[in-house]
């Protein structure tokens, strides 16, 4: 998962966003059809419901219809003078059971359908109608269960959809029964009872009518026994499991595949259990497709509208930023002259390319710097090597040992090595004052081998400076420009006069030449380095003031000079911090 | 035989290359030298050499500018440039002007005898020899007006340190030898010793103002005080620091 995740964001912005738009238009449809799913289902289940209801209804009204037609009939039966007759055993002669039958009968044919009426008298004779009847059971009619039953009615009638086995049919005819006590009319004091049952295929016969395949209804007695049913065995299983639930008429049950709910007919003890199945691809209608398809479509084009944006104006710019400055692995990388707006891959550009102008002035700055301090180390090296300086003095010695004694070579060679052996002294930047003299004696006299009897030396070193340690090389080449700008272009005997001396915590090293001097525009160049001939001169100051951190150049140097007189150098510089003494090298 | 100058700042050099190097093996003698190029623009006239040594680091006047005026003034002479710059933009400088050979210091005398082999050999093949003269081509050139002219010249040139026969003969169109044997002729006295005159005059008269003697050399056209200092003591007798300590 890890591994995965990290796969991921190491993607392209654009694959990542390519990914995420998958992903959401997937997840999209997937809710989408969740929702539109259970949307259905819901109102499937709601229209069966209705449907059953609907049923349920129907099933009712035809039982209530029959029930009311059974009504008006026994009403009619009952107020027949023959049957008053009978049941009130008057005229005996003249109302014998078949006049009775007749009279019913009569009464039975402006009904359609077909009836069984059974008129009891208390003396528990009767007189009955119908065919196929075998014979009443007057023990059960007159037990507590009907009789007793329908006489608290006080002239109501009652269904009995179980009739306990009063009848019994040579058929296998399935009936309920109506039942209602007959008062004498004055008297209101019950006489018998009238019965009239009822085929079930009557009762069923209206509902029947527009009944659906696969629907279901069942006829329950009160005592849960089905009297007359539609549903398969399998799925009237549960009409014996929750009996109670269901003759209390309240019953309401769905799964997956139907819907069962029952309902007690009123005035009757008959429960009606109702099944219809729930038909999901009815729900599926043309309308509902096309629909979803067009949400489909309508999420799909938003998505994709989106995405091209995002494309367009971030993930694009992104790229190609990110392409353009692949660049910069080069030495100098270009700026980006790709096309944006003023947003924020513009200012990134913007700011980018300000980076990279500027980078590329720094690289430019580093590189003019390294040859610029390339340059000034050979030029310190040069000096310090001093390689002209070594030619001029090797042919003076060569000459030499053609005219001169071989003691005098000698010593010109021993100078020479004594002068280049302190001149280099490992290179280290520190060197005694005595020291630092003594290069400079040596100097002179290799440079009056050269030049014979151009100028006299003279030193005025005050004694305890002598081992105190300063910059190495700061005399040397302000004698030289003594003796070449100064002594030499005058063309008489000079002299050079090296002082050093201390005052307060300052080491003050003066060189004086009696050279041709400098004008005070003369010094000025100097000393801003604009006098290009004069290389060693502010070369050596800078060295002095960067080695010491002295900022301002009159701190370390002063010049006095009288034109074609004289000119004195003075330098400044402090003592070693922590009066550093070193051996000589 | 052909004449070889030296001219370098530094004697010990000067001395080291007459010692090391077997003139006479080469056919060459070491005719003179001089310490400076101020020096030897004014005695090339008459030691007239074929080749010329020369330093490039030397003051008031250095080798590169030393050998632009020979050049000019003496187009087949040949100069061989011997230094310690071992620097190309000199190599560089001196190969533009027309400079033979370009010689490294410290002396190594294989080195030295090769380039002169070559120089000699370039001097035999163009059969041109300077002080041969030339058998004054333009003498035929009525000469007009006498020396008043080239007096007045000098006169008014003397400040220039380029000044020499060459460079006046040059200047008034006359072969040089010619000219030397006229102004000989028509003012009894020799043309750098005019020049001389001229200058060592107007030196006096500094002197008489107490003008430093480096500052007196460089305003009579000797820049070089110490050449400037033999020429005036041969001049008048006595060094120049000497005679203005006489006039205080």
């Amino acid at each position: 998962m890890k591994k995965f995740a990290e796969k991921f964001l190491n993607q392209s912005i654009k694959t990542k966003v390519q990914y995420i738009f998958i992903v959401t238009i997937v997840m999209c449809i997937l809710l989408c059809s969740i929702f539109f799913y259970s949307l259905m289902r819901k109102q499937v289940i709601e229209t069966v419901g209705q449907k059953n209801n609907d049923r349920l209804n129907s099933a009712e009204q035809s039982i209530l219809s029959v029930v009311d037609s059974v009504n008006d009939m026994s009403k009619m039966i009952m107020f027949n003078d023959t049957v008053v007759d009978f049941i009130s055993n008057r005229n005996a002669g003249n109302t014998n059971a078949s006049t009775v039958q007749r009279e019913i009968y009569h009464i039975l044919n402006s009904y359609s359908g077909s009836y069984s009426v059974f008129i009891f008298r208390n003396d528990k004779s009767y007189v009955n109608t119908g065919i196929g009847i075998i014979k009443p059971d007057e023990f059960i009619i007159f037990a507590d269960d009907w009789y007793g039953k329908v006489s608290e009615l006080e002239g109501g009638y009652q269904i009995i959809s179980n009739t306990k086995g009063a009848f019994v049919y040579n058929t296998s005819l399935n009936v309920v029964s109506f039942a209602r006590i007959i008062n004498d009319l004055n008297t209101q004091k019950p006489l018998g009872m009238l019965v009239i049952n009822i085929n079930v295929s009557k009762l069923v016969a209206d509902y029947e009518n527009f009944a659906e395949e696969d629907d279901g209804i069942a006829y329950l007695d009160d005592k849960g026994k089905i009297i007359y049913s539609t549903i398969s065995k399998e799925d009237s299983k549960i009409i014996n499991e929750r009996k109670s639930e269901i003759l209390s008429g309240q019953f309401s049950e769905k799964d997956g595949k139907c819907i069962i709910s029952s309902r007690k007919v009123p005035n009757t003890d008959i429960v009606l259990v109702c099944r219809t199945p729930i038909n999901y691809e009815a729900g599926m209608t043309t309308n509902t497709i096309a629909s979803i398809i067009l949400v489909f479509f309508i999420i799909s084009a938003v998505i994709l509208i989106l995405n091209t944006f995002i494309n367009k104006y971030i993930t694009y710019p992104v790229k190609m930023l990110a392409d353009n400055m692949k660049n910069v692995d080069g030495e100098t990388p270009p700026c980006l002259s790709i096309e944006t707006n003023d947003d924020e891959i513009g200012r990134l550009k913007k700011c980018y390319n300000d980076m990279i102008i500027r980078i590329n002035k720094l690289i430019e700055e580093v590189v003019e710097q390294e040859k610029q301090r390339q340059i000034a180390e050979m030029n310190v090296i040069q000096e310090q090597i001093k390689p002209h300086f070594l030619y001029n003095t090797l042919n003076t010695i060569g000459c030499m040992a053609f005219q001169n004694t071989r003691e005098e070579v000698y010593e010109a060679v021993e100078t020479m090595g004594n002068f280049y052996r302190k001149f280099l002294s490992k290179g280290s930047e520190n060197i005694t004052i005595a020291d630092e003299v003594d290069i400079v004696k040596s100097y002179i006299k290799l440079l009056r081998y050269r030049y014979d009897n151009l100028f006299d030396d003279q030193y005025y070193i005050q004694e305890d400076l002598k081992s105190v340690v300063i910059l190495k090389l700061i005399l040397q080449p302000l004698v030289e420009n003594c003796i070449y700008h100064g002594i030499r272009p005058k063309g008489e005997k000079g002299i050079i006069k090296i002082s050093i001396y201390s005052i307060a915590d300052k080491i003050h090293i003066v060189i004086y030449d009696s050279g041709v001097g400098m004008g005070q525009e003369q010094i000025e160049q100097l000393l801003s380095g604009q006098d290009k001939k004069s290389f060693g001169f502010k070369g050596t100051i800078d060295r002095i003031r960067n080695f010491y951190h002295i900022k301002r150049i009159e701190d370390v140097v002063t010049i006095r000079s009288v034109e074609g007189e004289y000119c004195e150098i003075e330098l400044i510089v402090p003592f070693p911090e922590n009066n550093e003494v070193i051996s000589n090298v | 035989m052909y004449k070889v100058m030296i001219i370098d700042d530094e004697k010990s050099v000067r001395n080291l290359l007459k010692l090391t190097v077997d003139w006479k093996q080469l056919g060459l003698e070491v005719v003179g030298e001089a310490s400076s190029g101020i020096e030897a623009i004014n005695i090339i006239d008459e030691l007239r050499p074929d080749i010329a040594f020369v330093d490039i680091k030397m003051p008031f006047m250095d080798g590169i500018e030393f050998s632009k005026i020979a050049i000019r003034q003496y187009p087949h002479m040949k100069i061989i440039v011997l230094t310690a710059m071992n620097e190309f933009e000199y190599a560089r400088q001196c190969v533009g002007i027309g400079v033979c050979e370009y010689l490294t210091k410290p002396i190594v005398r294989a080195n030295v005898s090769e380039a002169l082999k070559k120089v000699t050999a370039d001097l035999d093949k163009s059969g041109i020899k300077n002080h041969d003269d030339e058998k004054e081509k333009k003498s035929d050139k009525t000469f007009y007006g006498g020396m008043g002219n080239i007096c007045d010249f000098i006169n008014e040139n003397y400040k220039n340190s380029e000044i020499n026969l060459t460079y006046v003969a040059n200047k008034f169109g006359f072969n040089p030898s010619y000219l030397s044997r006229r102004f000989k002729e028509e003012t009894g006295m020799s043309f750098v010793d005019y020049v001389t005159k001229c200058r060592m005059d107007k030196a006096i008269e500094l002197l008489h103002m107490k003008t430093a003697m480096y500052v007196t050399a460089r305003e009579v056209g000797i820049p070089d005080p110490n050449y400037f200092s033999k020429c005036f003591k041969k001049y008048t007798g006595k060094a120049y620091t000497e005679k203005m300590k006489e006039e205080t």
